[in-house]
Protein backbone atom coordinates (compact mmCIF):
# COMPACT_ATOMS: atom_id res chain seq x y z
CA UNK A 1 0.00 0.00 0.00
CA UNK A 2 1.18 3.17 -0.91
CA UNK A 3 0.97 6.13 1.57
CA UNK A 4 -0.91 7.81 -0.81
CA UNK A 5 -3.80 5.21 -0.48
CA UNK A 6 -4.66 7.78 2.66
CA UNK A 7 -6.47 9.91 -0.34
CA UNK A 8 -8.10 7.27 -1.80
CA UNK A 9 -9.72 6.13 1.96
CA UNK A 10 -10.63 9.83 2.30
CA UNK A 11 -12.65 9.95 -0.71
CA UNK A 12 -13.68 6.16 1.17
CA UNK A 13 -15.04 8.37 4.18
CA UNK A 14 -15.74 11.85 2.53
CA UNK A 15 -13.21 13.22 4.51
CA UNK A 16 -13.48 16.87 3.20
CA UNK A 17 -9.86 18.37 4.05
CA UNK A 18 -8.20 14.90 2.30
CA UNK A 19 -10.87 15.65 -0.72
CA UNK A 20 -9.67 19.61 -0.86
CA UNK A 21 -6.02 18.38 -0.68
CA UNK A 22 -6.67 16.01 -4.09
CA UNK A 23 -7.81 19.30 -5.34
CA UNK A 24 -5.31 21.34 -4.52
CA UNK A 25 -2.65 19.20 -5.84
CA UNK A 26 -4.44 17.81 -9.16
CA UNK A 27 -6.92 19.63 -10.00
CA UNK A 28 -4.41 21.96 -11.74
CA UNK A 29 -2.75 19.56 -13.92
CA UNK A 30 -5.42 17.46 -14.97
CA UNK A 31 -6.72 21.07 -16.23
CA UNK A 32 -3.43 22.14 -17.98
CA UNK A 33 -3.90 18.30 -20.13
CA UNK A 34 -7.26 18.68 -20.91
CA UNK A 35 -6.84 22.65 -22.06
CA UNK A 36 -3.59 20.68 -23.90
CA UNK A 37 -5.53 18.82 -25.55
CA UNK A 38 -8.89 20.55 -27.20
CA UNK A 39 -11.14 21.14 -23.84
CA UNK A 40 -12.66 23.63 -21.76
CA UNK A 41 -12.36 24.67 -18.26
CA UNK A 42 -15.85 22.54 -17.82
CA UNK A 43 -14.26 19.23 -19.47
CA UNK A 44 -11.35 19.33 -17.28
CA UNK A 45 -14.09 19.85 -14.01
CA UNK A 46 -16.26 16.75 -15.63
CA UNK A 47 -13.72 14.27 -16.17
CA UNK A 48 -11.74 14.94 -12.41
CA UNK A 49 -15.29 14.77 -10.67
CA UNK A 50 -16.23 11.53 -12.43
CA UNK A 51 -12.43 10.20 -11.86
CA UNK A 52 -12.66 10.76 -8.31
CA UNK A 53 -16.33 9.46 -7.95
CA UNK A 54 -15.19 6.03 -9.77
CA UNK A 55 -12.22 5.88 -6.79
CA UNK A 56 -14.69 6.40 -4.25
CA UNK A 57 -16.64 3.50 -6.01
CA UNK A 58 -13.74 1.32 -5.95
CA UNK A 59 -12.42 2.03 -2.83
CA UNK A 60 -16.09 0.45 -1.44
CA UNK A 61 -15.15 -2.35 -3.63
CA UNK A 62 -11.61 -3.04 -1.68
CA UNK A 63 -9.10 -0.77 -4.13
CA UNK A 64 -5.94 -0.09 -2.67
CA UNK A 65 -3.04 2.68 -4.28
CA UNK A 66 0.09 0.91 -4.52
CA UNK A 67 1.66 4.08 -6.16
CA UNK A 68 1.57 7.72 -5.77
CA UNK A 69 -1.58 9.09 -6.47
CA UNK A 70 -0.45 12.00 -8.89
CA UNK A 71 0.49 9.44 -12.12
CA UNK A 72 -2.21 7.55 -11.48
CA UNK A 73 -5.18 10.05 -11.18
CA UNK A 74 -3.43 11.53 -14.49
CA UNK A 75 -3.50 8.30 -16.40
CA UNK A 76 -7.31 7.81 -15.21
CA UNK A 77 -8.32 11.20 -16.51
CA UNK A 78 -6.24 10.93 -19.70
CA UNK A 79 -8.06 7.59 -20.45
CA UNK A 80 -11.23 9.49 -19.74
CA UNK A 81 -10.35 12.41 -22.17
CA UNK A 82 -9.46 10.06 -24.98
CA UNK A 83 -12.42 8.68 -24.50
CA UNK A 84 -14.30 11.51 -24.47
CA UNK A 85 -12.79 13.28 -27.33
CA UNK A 86 -13.29 9.83 -29.37
CA UNK A 87 -17.20 10.00 -29.00
CA UNK A 88 -17.17 13.52 -29.62
CA UNK A 89 -14.74 12.52 -33.02
CA UNK A 90 -12.40 15.24 -32.00
CA UNK A 91 -9.62 12.93 -31.30
CA UNK A 92 -6.45 14.91 -31.75
CA UNK A 93 -3.76 13.59 -34.23
CA UNK A 94 -0.86 13.51 -31.76
CA UNK A 95 -1.83 13.49 -27.69
CA UNK A 96 0.01 16.31 -25.94
CA UNK A 97 1.08 14.82 -22.29
CA UNK A 98 1.93 17.36 -20.07
CA UNK A 99 2.22 15.21 -17.04
CA UNK A 100 6.37 16.11 -17.07
CA UNK A 101 7.72 12.89 -16.29
CA UNK A 102 6.71 9.25 -17.24
CA UNK A 103 3.85 7.77 -15.01
CA UNK A 104 5.59 4.41 -14.43
CA UNK A 105 4.81 0.56 -14.54
CA UNK A 106 2.87 1.27 -10.91
CA UNK A 107 0.63 3.88 -12.19
CA UNK A 108 -0.29 1.66 -15.16
CA UNK A 109 -0.56 -1.73 -13.24
CA UNK A 110 -2.54 0.26 -10.41
CA UNK A 111 -4.99 1.67 -13.48
CA UNK A 112 -5.20 -1.41 -15.55
CA UNK A 113 -6.14 -3.06 -11.66
CA UNK A 114 -8.73 -0.55 -11.62
CA UNK A 115 -10.46 -0.51 -15.17
CA UNK A 116 -10.89 -4.54 -14.66
CA UNK A 117 -12.54 -4.21 -11.28
CA UNK A 118 -14.73 -1.63 -12.88
CA UNK A 119 -15.39 -4.36 -15.96
CA UNK A 120 -16.48 -6.71 -12.76
CA UNK A 121 -18.62 -4.71 -11.34
CA UNK A 122 -20.19 -4.28 -14.43
CA UNK A 123 -20.17 -7.55 -15.60
CA UNK A 124 -21.99 -8.59 -12.25
CA UNK A 125 -24.41 -5.67 -12.34
CA UNK A 126 -25.05 -6.38 -16.08
CA UNK A 127 -26.21 -9.80 -15.13
CA UNK A 128 -28.14 -9.01 -11.77
CA UNK A 129 -30.53 -6.16 -14.37
CA UNK A 130 -31.59 -9.74 -16.12
CA UNK A 131 -32.38 -11.95 -13.62
CA UNK A 132 -36.02 -12.28 -12.55
CA UNK A 133 -38.26 -9.45 -10.64
CA UNK A 134 -38.14 -11.76 -7.31
CA UNK A 135 -34.72 -12.82 -6.93
CA UNK A 136 -33.61 -9.33 -8.22
CA UNK A 137 -35.63 -7.86 -5.50
CA UNK A 138 -34.38 -10.11 -2.58
CA UNK A 139 -30.42 -9.24 -3.34
CA UNK A 140 -31.43 -5.88 -3.31
CA UNK A 141 -32.77 -5.92 -0.16
CA UNK A 142 -29.53 -8.03 1.39
CA UNK A 143 -27.18 -5.55 -0.21
CA UNK A 144 -29.07 -2.54 1.31
CA UNK A 145 -28.44 -4.32 4.36
CA UNK A 146 -31.60 -5.61 5.27
CA UNK A 147 -31.61 -8.83 7.34
CA UNK A 148 -32.25 -11.70 5.92
CA UNK A 149 -35.33 -12.06 8.40
CA UNK A 150 -36.72 -8.69 7.85
CA UNK A 151 -36.76 -9.47 3.64
CA UNK A 152 -38.63 -12.45 4.68
CA UNK A 153 -41.51 -10.30 6.60
CA UNK A 154 -41.57 -7.63 4.05
CA UNK A 155 -41.50 -10.08 1.18
CA UNK A 156 -44.87 -12.24 2.98
CA UNK A 157 -42.82 -15.55 3.83
CA UNK A 158 -40.98 -17.10 6.29
CA UNK A 159 -36.73 -17.13 7.05
CA UNK A 160 -36.13 -20.71 6.32
CA UNK A 161 -37.77 -19.80 2.81
CA UNK A 162 -35.67 -16.60 2.19
CA UNK A 163 -32.70 -17.91 3.30
CA UNK A 164 -32.51 -21.10 0.57
CA UNK A 165 -34.31 -18.74 -2.12
CA UNK A 166 -31.35 -16.16 -1.84
CA UNK A 167 -28.68 -18.96 -2.14
CA UNK A 168 -30.78 -20.09 -5.04
CA UNK A 169 -30.93 -16.70 -6.79
CA UNK A 170 -27.19 -15.55 -6.28
CA UNK A 171 -26.67 -19.35 -7.91
CA UNK A 172 -28.67 -18.01 -10.81
CA UNK A 173 -26.56 -15.07 -10.81
CA UNK A 174 -22.92 -16.96 -10.67
CA UNK A 175 -24.29 -18.79 -13.30
CA UNK A 176 -25.17 -16.06 -15.77
CA UNK A 177 -22.17 -14.66 -15.00
CA UNK A 178 -19.81 -17.61 -15.95
CA UNK A 179 -21.94 -17.82 -18.50
CA UNK A 180 -21.17 -14.52 -20.15
CA UNK A 181 -18.37 -14.27 -22.93
CA UNK A 182 -16.95 -11.65 -21.08
CA UNK A 183 -16.07 -14.21 -17.77
CA UNK A 184 -13.06 -15.77 -19.02
CA UNK A 185 -11.48 -12.80 -19.71
CA UNK A 186 -12.26 -10.97 -16.46
CA UNK A 187 -12.18 -13.79 -13.82
CA UNK A 188 -9.09 -15.72 -15.28
CA UNK B 1 -23.39 -27.08 -8.00
CA UNK B 2 -24.81 -26.71 -4.36
CA UNK B 3 -25.57 -23.00 -3.74
CA UNK B 4 -27.29 -23.25 -0.74
CA UNK B 5 -24.43 -25.41 0.94
CA UNK B 6 -22.06 -22.27 0.04
CA UNK B 7 -24.48 -19.65 1.43
CA UNK B 8 -24.27 -21.77 4.49
CA UNK B 9 -21.31 -22.22 5.32
CA UNK B 10 -19.76 -18.62 4.39
CA UNK B 11 -22.88 -17.38 6.50
CA UNK B 12 -22.59 -19.76 9.45
CA UNK B 13 -25.69 -22.16 8.70
CA UNK B 14 -23.30 -25.16 9.24
CA UNK B 15 -22.76 -27.02 12.38
CA UNK B 16 -18.96 -27.27 13.61
CA UNK B 17 -19.02 -31.02 12.13
CA UNK B 18 -20.67 -30.11 8.31
CA UNK B 19 -18.39 -26.69 8.41
CA UNK B 20 -15.26 -28.52 9.17
CA UNK B 21 -16.55 -31.67 6.61
CA UNK B 22 -16.71 -28.80 4.05
CA UNK B 23 -13.91 -27.46 4.63
CA UNK B 24 -12.18 -30.57 4.03
CA UNK B 25 -14.34 -30.83 0.52
CA UNK B 26 -13.08 -27.23 -0.52
CA UNK B 27 -9.37 -29.01 0.44
CA UNK B 28 -9.89 -31.78 -2.17
CA UNK B 29 -11.53 -29.99 -4.87
CA UNK B 30 -10.04 -27.02 -6.07
CA UNK B 31 -13.31 -26.60 -8.38
CA UNK B 32 -15.19 -26.40 -5.26
CA UNK B 33 -13.09 -23.80 -4.04
CA UNK B 34 -12.93 -21.30 -6.72
CA UNK B 35 -17.12 -21.95 -6.70
CA UNK B 36 -16.63 -20.47 -3.25
CA UNK B 37 -14.43 -17.90 -3.88
CA UNK B 38 -16.83 -16.91 -6.49
CA UNK B 39 -19.82 -16.19 -4.41
CA UNK B 40 -17.68 -14.93 -1.61
CA UNK B 41 -16.56 -11.82 -4.77
CA UNK B 42 -19.78 -11.68 -5.80
CA UNK B 43 -21.43 -10.93 -3.09
CA UNK B 44 -18.88 -8.28 -1.55
CA UNK B 45 -19.15 -6.59 -5.20
CA UNK B 46 -22.92 -6.18 -4.43
CA UNK B 47 -22.46 -5.41 -1.09
CA UNK B 48 -19.70 -2.71 -2.21
CA UNK B 49 -22.26 -1.11 -4.78
CA UNK B 50 -24.60 -0.39 -2.01
CA UNK B 51 -22.26 1.51 0.30
CA UNK B 52 -21.11 2.97 -2.36
CA UNK B 53 -24.27 4.28 -3.25
CA UNK B 54 -25.32 5.28 0.12
CA UNK B 55 -22.42 8.05 0.57
CA UNK B 56 -22.11 9.11 -2.98
CA UNK B 57 -25.14 12.02 -3.37
CA UNK B 58 -23.14 13.51 -0.46
CA UNK B 59 -19.70 12.97 -2.33
CA UNK B 60 -20.71 14.18 -5.73
CA UNK B 61 -22.40 17.69 -3.59
CA UNK B 62 -18.78 18.21 -2.34
CA UNK B 63 -16.77 17.55 -5.74
CA UNK B 64 -19.29 20.17 -7.27
CA UNK B 65 -18.53 22.71 -4.98
CA UNK B 66 -14.96 21.90 -5.17
CA UNK B 67 -15.25 21.75 -8.75
CA UNK B 68 -16.87 25.40 -8.68
CA UNK B 69 -13.16 26.66 -6.48
CA UNK B 70 -10.73 24.90 -8.56
CA UNK B 71 -11.81 25.15 -11.89
CA UNK B 72 -13.35 28.23 -11.66
CA UNK B 73 -16.41 27.47 -12.60
CA UNK B 74 -18.58 29.95 -10.73
CA UNK B 75 -20.55 32.01 -13.26
CA UNK B 76 -20.70 29.01 -15.69
CA UNK B 77 -22.47 26.17 -16.18
CA UNK B 78 -22.81 23.92 -12.91
CA UNK B 79 -20.64 21.16 -13.21
CA UNK B 80 -22.72 17.57 -14.02
CA UNK B 81 -22.06 14.16 -15.36
CA UNK B 82 -20.86 14.23 -19.38
CA UNK B 83 -23.58 11.79 -19.93
CA UNK B 84 -26.14 13.77 -18.24
CA UNK B 85 -24.94 17.38 -20.00
CA UNK B 86 -27.07 17.15 -23.21
CA UNK B 87 -30.26 16.31 -20.87
CA UNK B 88 -29.43 19.65 -18.84
CA UNK B 89 -30.02 21.71 -21.90
CA UNK B 90 -33.59 20.68 -22.44
CA UNK B 91 -34.10 21.19 -18.39
CA UNK B 92 -32.79 24.86 -19.06
CA UNK B 93 -35.37 25.33 -21.45
CA UNK B 94 -37.71 24.12 -19.57
CA UNK B 95 -36.61 25.79 -16.04
CA UNK B 96 -36.57 28.77 -18.15
CA UNK B 97 -40.01 28.73 -19.59
CA UNK B 98 -41.19 27.63 -16.51
CA UNK B 99 -39.20 30.90 -14.69
CA UNK B 100 -41.07 33.28 -17.34
CA UNK B 101 -44.91 31.72 -16.30
CA UNK B 102 -44.09 32.29 -12.70
CA UNK B 103 -43.00 35.97 -13.63
CA UNK B 104 -45.90 36.71 -15.74
CA UNK B 105 -48.25 34.80 -13.23
CA UNK B 106 -46.86 36.43 -10.14
CA UNK B 107 -49.66 38.91 -9.46
CA UNK B 108 -52.44 36.34 -9.45
CA UNK B 109 -50.53 34.19 -7.01
CA UNK B 110 -50.56 34.06 -3.36
CA UNK B 111 -48.22 35.52 -2.03
CA UNK B 112 -48.71 34.09 1.99
CA UNK B 113 -48.20 30.36 1.58
CA UNK B 114 -49.36 27.72 4.21
CA UNK B 115 -47.83 25.81 6.17
CA UNK B 116 -48.34 22.73 4.27
CA UNK B 117 -46.88 24.24 1.48
CA UNK B 118 -43.94 25.42 3.65
CA UNK B 119 -43.32 22.21 5.00
CA UNK B 120 -43.28 20.50 1.46
CA UNK B 121 -40.71 22.90 0.11
CA UNK B 122 -38.28 23.27 3.33
CA UNK B 123 -38.69 19.37 4.37
CA UNK B 124 -36.37 17.89 1.11
CA UNK B 125 -33.84 20.16 1.82
CA UNK B 126 -33.45 19.52 5.96
CA UNK B 127 -34.12 15.98 6.24
CA UNK B 128 -30.80 14.57 5.62
CA UNK B 129 -29.53 11.05 6.52
CA UNK B 130 -26.76 9.27 5.39
CA UNK B 131 -23.82 11.42 6.43
CA UNK B 132 -21.44 8.40 6.20
CA UNK B 133 -21.21 5.54 3.57
CA UNK B 134 -23.49 3.33 6.01
CA UNK B 135 -25.48 5.64 7.12
CA UNK B 136 -25.81 7.16 10.85
CA UNK B 137 -24.26 4.93 12.94
CA UNK B 138 -23.19 2.90 10.36
CA UNK B 139 -25.35 0.33 10.46
CA UNK B 140 -27.89 1.22 8.11
CA UNK B 141 -27.89 1.55 4.58
CA UNK B 142 -31.12 -0.52 4.07
CA UNK B 143 -32.72 2.60 5.91
CA UNK B 144 -31.17 5.15 4.00
CA UNK B 145 -31.74 3.68 1.07
CA UNK B 146 -35.89 3.55 1.99
CA UNK B 147 -35.38 7.10 3.61
CA UNK B 148 -33.94 8.60 0.71
CA UNK B 149 -37.00 7.11 -1.31
CA UNK B 150 -38.93 8.78 1.53
CA UNK B 151 -40.54 4.87 1.75
CA UNK B 152 -40.63 6.24 5.49
CA UNK B 153 -42.29 3.26 7.10
CA UNK B 154 -39.64 0.69 5.15
CA UNK B 155 -37.02 2.72 6.68
CA UNK B 156 -38.98 2.75 10.29
CA UNK B 157 -39.52 -0.73 10.39
CA UNK B 158 -35.21 -0.98 9.99
CA UNK B 159 -34.64 1.77 12.69
CA UNK B 160 -36.90 1.92 15.16
CA UNK B 161 -35.18 -1.82 16.46
CA UNK B 162 -32.29 0.23 16.37
CA UNK B 163 -30.81 1.62 19.87
CA UNK B 164 -28.17 4.22 19.41
CA UNK B 165 -26.94 7.95 20.80
CA UNK B 166 -26.05 8.63 16.95
CA UNK B 167 -28.14 12.04 16.40
CA UNK B 168 -28.46 11.40 12.52
CA UNK B 169 -29.94 7.69 13.53
CA UNK B 170 -31.94 9.36 15.88
CA UNK B 171 -33.37 12.58 13.78
CA UNK B 172 -33.98 10.15 10.81
CA UNK B 173 -36.09 7.81 13.29
CA UNK B 174 -38.07 10.98 14.38
CA UNK B 175 -38.79 11.92 11.19
CA UNK B 176 -39.83 8.64 9.84
CA UNK B 177 -42.67 8.72 13.45
CA UNK B 178 -43.66 12.23 11.87
CA UNK B 179 -44.10 11.04 8.30
CA UNK B 180 -45.88 8.02 9.46
CA UNK B 181 -48.62 9.95 11.69
CA UNK B 182 -46.81 9.25 15.20
CA UNK B 183 -45.65 12.75 16.09
CA UNK B 184 -45.60 12.64 19.86
CA UNK B 185 -42.54 10.04 19.34
CA UNK B 186 -40.92 12.60 16.82
CA UNK B 187 -41.12 15.61 19.24
CA UNK B 188 -40.00 13.27 21.97
CA UNK B 189 -36.81 12.59 20.57
CA UNK B 190 -36.43 16.52 18.96
CA UNK B 191 -37.01 17.69 23.10
CA UNK B 192 -34.41 15.15 23.84
CA UNK B 193 -31.86 16.28 21.11
CA UNK B 194 -32.05 19.89 21.97
CA UNK B 195 -31.42 19.18 25.68
CA UNK B 196 -27.98 18.77 24.11
CA UNK B 197 -25.99 21.30 23.46
CA UNK B 198 -24.16 19.67 20.88
CA UNK B 199 -27.44 18.62 18.94
CA UNK B 200 -30.09 21.25 19.90
CA UNK B 201 -29.79 23.54 16.71
CA UNK B 202 -30.33 20.55 14.73
CA UNK B 203 -32.91 19.36 16.83
CA UNK B 204 -34.83 22.94 17.29
CA UNK B 205 -34.78 22.64 13.29
CA UNK B 206 -36.58 19.78 12.78
CA UNK B 207 -38.95 20.46 15.86
CA UNK B 208 -39.74 23.49 13.44
CA UNK B 209 -40.98 21.38 10.68
CA UNK B 210 -42.80 18.93 12.70
CA UNK B 211 -44.78 22.55 13.91
CA UNK B 212 -45.19 23.29 10.36
CA UNK B 213 -46.77 20.07 9.77
CA UNK B 214 -49.00 20.26 11.98
CA UNK B 215 -50.00 23.60 11.10
CA UNK B 216 -48.47 25.36 13.92
CA UNK B 217 -47.06 27.88 12.56
CA UNK B 218 -46.19 30.23 16.03
CA UNK B 219 -44.79 27.18 17.68
CA UNK B 220 -42.68 27.18 14.27
CA UNK B 221 -41.67 30.18 14.57
CA UNK B 222 -40.89 29.95 18.33
CA UNK B 223 -38.50 26.48 17.39
CA UNK B 224 -36.49 28.87 14.87
CA UNK B 225 -36.25 31.77 16.91
CA UNK B 226 -34.18 29.30 19.05
CA UNK B 227 -31.48 29.00 16.63
CA UNK B 228 -28.61 31.63 17.53
CA UNK B 229 -26.91 33.55 14.29
CA UNK B 230 -23.43 31.61 14.67
CA UNK B 231 -24.79 27.94 14.21
CA UNK B 232 -24.48 26.29 10.65
CA UNK B 233 -28.34 25.82 11.25
CA UNK B 234 -29.05 30.24 11.13
CA UNK B 235 -29.39 30.42 7.43
CA UNK B 236 -31.84 27.71 6.80
CA UNK B 237 -33.78 28.93 10.21
CA UNK B 238 -33.58 32.76 8.65
CA UNK B 239 -35.26 31.68 5.47
CA UNK B 240 -37.56 29.71 7.12
CA UNK B 241 -38.57 32.41 9.69
CA UNK B 242 -38.77 35.07 6.57
CA UNK B 243 -41.34 33.01 4.47
CA UNK B 244 -43.40 32.53 7.44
Amino acid sequence: MHPDNRYIEGLKHNVSALINEIYANHAAKIERMVLANNGTEADAADVFQEALTDLYRKAHAGFVLTCPLDAFLYLICRSKWINLLNKRKRSPVTFTDTLGYSAGEDAHRNAEQLALQDAKQQLVDEQLARLGDSCRQLIEHWQNGIPLEKVATLMGTTYGYIRKKKSECMGKLIEMVKNSPAYKLLFS
Amino acid sequence: MNYEEIEKYLHGGLTEEEQNSFERAIAADPALGAEVALYRQTEQQLLAKANAAAGEAQLTEQLTALNKAYFGQNDKTPIVSIKKRKRLFYYIGGAAAALLAIFLLQPLLHTQKSADELYAENAGNIYSFGSNSRGGDGSNPGAVSFYAAKKYKEALDILEPVVTSNADTLLAKAVCYLETGNSDKALAIYNSLAAEKKYANKANLYKALLYLKKGDKAACRKSLELIPVDANEYDTAAKLLKSL
